[in-house]
């Protein structure tokens, strides 16, 4: 028990009332261990983001807890836990160099301080010399990066990520899952990774944990027991990413069968 | 490419002034002065006339309103913007109430606020709240959720959010609201004070009208002209304004 840093017990989470209400998430339970890069991966809809929102503190369940590092999470946790949106979140009228130095601004970090970490982990997501730019002047793929750079300035033990490259074509999305990995080693960090994409799931994680389809509950974690560095496009990665479609697949059927 | 435009510019005034030249020749002169008679007089005015006292009248109404109206109209804006329940039982009726051609309520004011600067103010802050207060609401409430959610997830406080994600994100929109509400101010001072008052632009321009006094009725007209055109550049100046900070 105590080897895992989340800790998540009979997770459900209700929306709505009456004969309108919409179980998202049934009695769900897993933990997430220390340095681990995990990913929840389900058939759109399953509740996989209403999850991670739960963990990041920034919705509350209906029954049941989740503990990080021993703690129960009551509402957003900034020294703890960073959040990387799919749809970057950026706002539109701070450079890049502004925006990454968002949080520590919040925290209240002192200006020197803070350009200083700003500038450090800017650097380390590859966006050097785009400080001074908008994020309207950046493409998708830079746009997340600055995203990341500012969860990262935060120095948090965990990194939430919610689909992150969700919005992004395959070889950007590809490019930056790779260095998601350099960055992850380099770091140390837990990760919690949201996605719809197989091949992403296979290819970062430690463990995927593949949801079912509405109410959303725990089918199966499957372990990853791959060496990094990987091949995107090896043998090993394809069977993992087989195993984890032939899980999903009824899912997503079922799914669809409902939405019809 | 600047000087081109300019010239074009130039171009259709001067058009403009030779259509009007022409065109009084045509009829009595009670009707329309001419060009050749209007610019002398201004200048006979704008030197000698007491038209200065009405000037700053009609200035002080239209700050003042002006002032009024951004407070208000900001204030409930935020306050509907940001309190939904508020907002779905209140934006109905403000709308409501903006649709309504905003004369009628002026007999009302003058009984209750007299024919001086009283009325003029209460009739054009009238018609500029609504606009501002709307749009703010509109631009308040628009705010993308996953910005707001971004900055909790970064521990920000909901006062923190409000000053330092809602307000700069519906900055653009709250400012074009208040550009609208400055415009539509001029409109209400010098409207109120054609329809009835003391002291004011609006004042000289309908007695010039009563009197057929038609060349200081074109002089006023000018004036009016100018004050709008730089009202118009302020206004332009707001929403600059809005994207460099």
């Amino acid at each position: 028990m105590t080897t895992h840093l989340i800790e998540v017990r009979n997770l459900t989470k209700i929306y709505g009332s009456g004969s309108k209400s919409v179980v998202a998430l049934q009695n769900v339970n897993f933990g997430v261990r220390k340095d681990e890069f995990f990913t929840i991966i389900g058939p759109s809809g399953c509740g996989k983001s209403t999850l991670l929102n739960l963990i990041a503190g920034l919705d509350k369940p209906s029954l049941g807890e989740i503990l990080i590092d021993g703690k129960k999470v009551e509402g957003p946790n900034p020294e703890l836990m960073a959040v990387v949106f799919q749809e970057y979140a950026l706002y539109n009228w701070r450079t890049v160099l502004s925006n990454v130095e968002f949080g520590l601004e919040i925290r209240g970090v002192g200006k020197a301080e803070r350009r200083e970490k700003a500038l450090k982990y800017i650097r380390l997501v590859g966006l050097s010399g785009f400080e001074d730019k908008y994020p309207s002047q950046l493409s998708g793929g830079m746009k997340q990066r600055a995203a990341l750079a500012r969860a990262l300035s935060l120095e948090t033990k965990v990194l939430l990520m919610d689909e992150p490259f969700g919005a992004l074509d395959e070889q950007t999305r590809l490019l930056l899952g790779i260095e998601l990995t350099r960055i992850w080693e380099e770091t140390k960090k837990t990760i919690v990774f949201v996605t719809h994409s197989l091949s992403e799931a296979a290819y970062l994680s430690d463990r995927i944990l593949v949801m079912s389809a509405r109410p959303g509950m725990v089918k199966k974690i499957v372990e990853v027991n791959i060496p990094r560095p990987r091949d995107p496009n090896s043998d090993e990665v394809n069977r993992v990413k087989a195993m984890v479609w032939d899980e999903i697949k009824d899912e997503s059927k079922r799914m669809m069968e409902v939405a019809l | 490419m600047r000087l081109k435009i300019f010239t074009y510019q130039l171009l259709i005034l001067g058009f403009i002034i030779m259509l009007w030249e022409s065109s009084s020749k045509a009829v009595p002169k009670v009707f329309l002065a001419s060009p050749t008679d209007v610019f002398p007089l201004l200048i006979y005015v704008w030197l000698e006339s007491d038209i200065y006292p009405h000037l700053y009248t009609t200035g002080f109404e239209i700050l003042l309103s002006f002032g009024l109206a951004t407070a208000c109209g900001l204030l409930l804006g935020f306050i509907l913007g940001t309190w939904r329940l508020l907002r779905n039982a209140y934006e109905p009726i403000l709308s409501a109430l903006y649709a309504v051609p905003s004369v009628v309520w002026y007999p009302l004011l003058l009984l209750f606020l007299g024919l001086d600067i009283a009325s003029k103010v209460a009739f054009a802050f009238i018609l500029s709240f609504f606009p501002i207060a709307l749009t703010t609401i509109q631009g308040v409430s628009q705010v993308d959720k996953v910005l707001v959610k971004a900055a909790y997830s970064m521990g920000a406080s909901k006062l923190t959010v409000f000053y330092k994600v809602v307000l700069p994100a519906s900055l653009p929109i709250i400012l074009s609201g208040i550009s609208t509400g400055l415009a539509l101010c001029v409109t209400g001072v010098i409207v109120g004070e054609m329809l009835g008052g003391i002291r004011g632009l609006g004042v000289l321009i309908a007695s010039a009208a009563t009197l057929f006094e038609t060349g200081h009725y074109f002089v006023y007209t000018i004036i009016v002209i100018v004050i709008a055109l730089l009202v118009n550049q302020i206004s332009k100046l707001f929403e600059r304004l809005s994207w460099r900070s």
